[in-house]
């Protein structure tokens, strides 16, 4: 089927793009997710209770398991996370920030 | 023979007597995409009463998703998002069908033709009219509702960030892709892109059930619906801002995306006695479309 091993760059953009892709499509669902829910609380059939029947709770349901899947993203942003940039000799702790000359 | 069809709404369709031989009730259908020779479809049917068949087997291999309402197969109750294929030959149980139950009705390889029966066709039956396997077909019985969705390894890294539900799955000849076939439930969540054109060495078909996307042949969203045969190019998507978009397809083989850039089409001739800004004819092969989704505007040709 496929190959272990992600290789994002055969997909255009950067960490950075796939990234910010990932976390928008997390918070869009987690919106969708929570305003469900609140809709779901809204109708309440009894004190403490959702109802348990409906286009609704579906929606919900739905919005839940696609916020699951989007986990799996955030991992592999994680497993695929760049090494860090070299700090500048200058900015390294224990030694000053040189002066600009004026 | 299907022919191209994309991008068409389904409500833009007539309604046809449902091709739903042997049962009792009253249903009907939309014809998506048919085969005039074979007798292939993909339709969508409605059970505007109870309906009800004995057991037996199809002439084709036949596969039923349920977009709303209740069917018993057997002793099994299936449910809204509930999958069910049969390959031809195999005795599928007797089924009845609640009124107003709504289905994607697809049968491929083979026509309406549906015999009652207790007893498979024959001793062996295969998986599928496209299957390599020796392994006996079977029934397959999916409810999507309690599936996790998986990430796209189908398609490797491409379009990594697609997410599928796989439901049904017979894997090609490692000599000949154009073998087996793939029926899957795919979403793409929010946000999703891809600037690329892709064609496929299979044909791809899918239903829009839920969302919307921007793509070259226009926008789907619920309802919408293409059959692509082999080697059309596609691409250009953006998915909805809120939900995303999530479709069934199916696939008669292997996908492997086959990426162009930099697309372009040149035709060149010489008009006679017409004016070539107004009056030029448009090139040969324009898919099915219908007054919802309207004209295409060539994007990607």
């Amino acid at each position: 089927m496929s190959e272990n091993s992600v290789d994002l760059s055969q997909i255009r953009g950067d960490w950075d793009f796939h990234c910010r892709y990932v976390t928008n499509a997390m918070d869009q669902t987690l919106k969708r997710l929570h305003k469900t829910w609140r809709a779901l609380q809204a109708k309440s059939p009894a004190a403490g209770q959702v109802p348990m029947d409906g286009p609704l709770l579906d929606d919900f349901l739905a919005a839940c398991q696609e916020t699951r899947g989007l986990t799996d993203d955030i991992r592999l942003m994680r497993s695929t996370l760049p090494a860090k940039r070299a700090t500048p000799k200058s900015r390294r702790s224990g030694s000053k920030p040189r002066r600009a000359r004026k | 023979m299907r022919p191209h069809v994309e991008l068409i709404q389904e409500r833009d369709l007539v309604w046809h007597e449902a091709e739903l031989y042997k049962g009792s009730g009253r249903a009907r259908q939309r014809n998506l995409s048919y085969d005039e020779e074979s007798g292939a479809a993909s339709t969508r049917v409605l059970f505007d009463k109870a309906w009800s068949r004995p057991a037996g087997f199809h002439s084709a291999d036949v596969e039923w998703y349920i977009l709303a309402g209740q069917v018993k197969v057997g002793a099994r109750m299936l449910g809204k998002g509930c999958y069910l294929r049969a390959p031809a030959g195999l005795c599928v149980p007797a089924m009845e069908v609640a009124p107003g139950t709504e289905v994607l009705l697809f049968r491929e390889y083979g026509d309406w033709g549906f015999s009652i029966s207790s007893k498979n066709r024959a001793r062996f039956v295969a998986r599928g009219g496209n299957t390599v396997s020796k392994e006996a077909g079977e029934l397959t019985i999916v409810d999507t509702n309690t599936m996790e969705w998986l990430p796209n390894l189908y398609e490797g890294d491409t379009q990594r960030f697609l997410k599928l539900k796989m439901l049904y799955f017979d894997p090609p000849s490692p000599e000949d892709n154009n073998t087996g076939f793939v029926s899957v439930l795919s979403w793409a969540p929010p946000g999703w892109s891809d600037n690329r054109m892709v064609h496929h060495p299979v044909f791809e078909e899918a239903y829009c059930i839920d969302g919307t996307m921007e793509y070259n042949f226009g926008t789907t969203n619920a309802g919408t619906y293409f059959f692509r045969p082999a080697k059309v190019k596609h691409g250009h998507f953006v998915s909805g801002a809120e939900r995303g978009w999530t479709g069934f397809f199916r696939l008669d083989g292997s996908l492997i995306n086959w990426i162009t850039i930099n697309e372009r089409i040149i035709a060149e001739g010489d008009a006679l006695n017409y004016d070539a800004k107004t009056q030029a004819p448009v090139i040969a092969g324009l898919p099915v479309r219908s007054k919802t989704t309207g004209p295409w505007d060539l994007d990607g040709q």
